[in-house]
């Protein structure tokens, strides 16, 4: 049992992961799918409206287990072993960077919070330049901001200049 | 009727504003072709929220051009600095870098515009012209052809993505799943909601397919930057003699084959442009008198792999008009943009919309006369953006994708699936899943669940004896599938034994 999992990779895992995803699906069709619409005691399609999810839950567990099993038979190559931790780092720092605007997007509006973001997302991945960052900050979501609003009269969203 | 629709496009397509967005588009595509690691394909996922808000005449052409320029565009770090701006240049990196070595640069970019836009244009026309027959051949299917079609095109799309087989068959089915999130096709039920009401509607499509196409390249992009610094092409490589008409009249056979293999390539839903480019690039090889300059710096090189990769652009739209199947990720956007101008594509479209379908085509082959003289002119700007800082652009793509997944529904629970599809691509490109197969499972998901309901109603619960009895066409496709997924995970693996596998020369693993 220890030699099996020592020959089974990330991706091995990865495709028990999906697995695990597809048997979830499969118990939660009977609570997340209604029973089909009856007319006259019978049923408008010939189909089951489970019948198809269930379907595709058991290609996806049958593809994850051929992934195993691939897996196990050809050994993949860690993606991670040679990471780069400094730039997950600075990856996983984009991502804060994105929830972060998510949040802001309507309630501060998209012009205040494009200006924070752009000028906070350029410094943070490497420019130093004070005036460069600031001009980029301010350009690129007025830019944006005019385009949208005034020339393709698409609504942004305003917040606190509201 | 379809010759005066076919008219009435020419008459369509002639707009001041088609052409300004077009012109907009190819000068899009061909600066973010020109950046090497980020793709066309990322390019048109944060313009097309734009193109929802345009007239279809406008938005469908602007992104067409988006589209083109990209695949243009990628050839010029590849032939300055042998880094491939998308992967359909990689074939350009064979012989591009050292004819700019040794001081041949302008001629090498002039090579790969001009066997550009012959591919692509020569193909553009073969579109307008097998659109007609496949459209008339199309309306005789029925639900249980349609839905035999796009399970096999999905499992065509799995075998040829990205990574292995298997994983893009656990992708497909992935997104067959993301798919049933929100409303029954058949009876319109709500399902897999949770009680939520944003989900009602299902998990949006569009800022999914920017945070899928998107995102990632931003990751990716950091990554590539921490490890090397894309190197400065020699000074004034763009610049230096320019093509004479001998050595281009030299390579017109070349371009002349390569389109030829680029058009057949084009109309095989997910096979692509790097596919065709490899082909072409071998095909002129094996033909020439002098194959040994191959690999040297032969202008025939260059003509081969950007005349094949071009001429894939036309033929891939031929899957999606006339059955409404996108055979690749640019196709899946460009679908997105029809259905939103209420252009829905399938056998229909040329008999419902017809002078406005074939407004778009006509304006497509406009398109490469308008690219010529916009890249002829612009080449040397677009030479020097090679090497544009990240700090400038990833910022730019930050705002543009979150003011564009925004527009559609000015829901900020967009921009949440916006943040998690990014992850999720980004993880799934590390982990070597192309999410390809699941975009397009996704977008399938409903019509092939609808399709395959629409076939038990019509077989009255016998399914399998009328598929093989009235429906036999379907049925022999249906047969067929699980033999292909056998014969190409039993060819895949032969292949990686004997260590073949394809090494991917662009930074990244996305392919447009």
């Amino acid at each position: 049992m220890r030699k099996i999992l020592s020959r089974l990779s990330v991706h091995a895992y990865v495709a028990l992961f999906f697995l695990v995803l597809a048997i979830v699906f499969y118990f939660l069709i009977p609570y997340q799918i209604g029973k089909p619409k009856m007319v006259f005691g019978r049923n408008l399609m010939d189909m089951k409206p489970t019948l198809f999810p269930t379907l595709a839950a058991l290609c996806l567990g049958a593809m994850c287990v051929l992934s195993v099993i691939n897996s196990y038979i050809e050994p993949e190559e860690n993606p991670f072993k040679d990471m780069n931790w400094a730039s997950f780092r600075k990856i996983a720092g984009l991502i804060g960077i994105l929830y972060v605007f998510a949040l802001m997007f309507e309630p501060i509006g998209f012009l205040i919070s494009g200006i924070i973001i752009v000028g906070f997302a350029s410094f943070y991945l490497g420019n130093r330049s004070p005036i460069m960052i600031a001009i980029l900050a301010v350009s690129v979501p007025s830019t944006i901001y005019f385009v949208f609003i005034k020339l393709l009269k698409i609504s942004l969203p305003e917040g606190l200049l509201y | 009727m379809l010759w005066d629709s076919f008219i009435e496009g020419i008459y369509l397509a002639f707009r001041w504003d088609t052409f300004g967005f077009m012109s907009l588009g190819l000068m899009l595509g061909m600066f973010v072709g020109a950046l090497p690691g980020f793709t066309t394909v990322m390019a048109m996922a944060l313009v097309l929220p734009l193109s929802f808000f345009m007239h279809p005449l406008v938005g469908i052409p602007f992104l067409i051009g988006v589209y083109k320029g990209g695949i243009y565009g990628g050839s010029i770090p590849a032939i300055l600095i042998s880094v491939p701006g998308t992967g359909a240049a990689i074939a350009t990196t064979f012989d591009g870098p050292k004819l700019t070595q040794k001081g041949h640069g302008r001629k090498a970019l002039e090579m790969a515009l001009f066997a550009s836009v012959i591919g692509d244009a020569s193909s553009d026309i073969f579109t307008i012209f097998m659109i007609v027959p496949i459209s008339m051949i199309a309306l005789l299917i029925g639900p249980p052809e349609l839905a035999a079609i796009i399970v096999l095109a999905l499992v065509i799309v799995a075998a040829a993505s990205t990574g292995s087989m298997i994983k893009g068959m656990v992708m497909a089915t992935f997104g067959l799943m993301l798919s049933m999130v929100g409303q029954d096709p058949l009876e319109f039920m709500s399902r897999f909601t949770f009680g939520s009401l944003q989900l009602k509607s299902g998990i949006p499509l569009l800022p999914m397919m920017i945070g899928l196409f998107a995102i990632p390249e931003i990751m990716a992009a950091i990554e590539r930057s921490m490890e090397v610094g894309v190197k400065a092409p020699p000074k004034d490589a763009h610049a230096g003699e320019r093509l004479r008409f001998w050595e281009f009249k030299r390579c017109l056979r070349t371009i002349a084959r390569s389109t030829l293999l680029g058009t057949f390539i084009g109309t095989v839903p997910g096979v692509g442009q790097p596919v065709a480019a490899f082909a072409g690039y071998a095909a002129a090889k094996n033909a020439s008198d002098h194959p040994e300059t191959f690999g040297q710096g032969d202008l025939e090189g260059v003509a081969a792999a950007e005349a094949a990769n071009n001429a894939v652009n036309g033929p891939t739209l031929v899957p999606l008009l006339t059955l409404g199947i996108p055979g690749d990720k640019v196709t899946a956007i460009l679908l997105g943009a029809f259905v939103a101008h209420g252009l829905r594509p399938g056998p229909m479209l040329i008999v419902d919309n017809g002078p406005t379908v074939f407004a778009i085509l006509i304006a497509m082959v406009m398109a490469n006369f308008l690219f010529i003289g916009l890249a002829y002119i612009s080449i040397p700007l677009f030479a020097r953006i090679v090497t544009l800082k990240r700090f400038y652009l990833i910022p730019i793509i930050i705002v543009l994708a979150f003011s564009g997944s925004y527009v559609s529904r000015s829901d900020p629970f967009d921009l949440q699936v916006l943040c998690i599809a990014g992850v999720f691509g980004y993880a799934a490109r590390k982990l070597e899943f192309d999410v390809a197969p699941l975009v397009m499972a996704f977008i399938l998901g409903q019509i092939l669940e609808y399709s395959i309901g629409q076939t038990t109603n019509m077989a009255s619960g016998n399914v399998f004896v009328y598929l093989f009895t009235e429906r036999l066409s379907a049925g022999v496709i249906f047969a067929l599938v699980p033999v292909l997924v056998g014969v190409m995970w039993y060819r895949t693996i032969k292949r990686r034994k004997r260590g073949e596998k394809l090494k991917s020369k662009v930074i990244g693993e996305d392919f447009a």
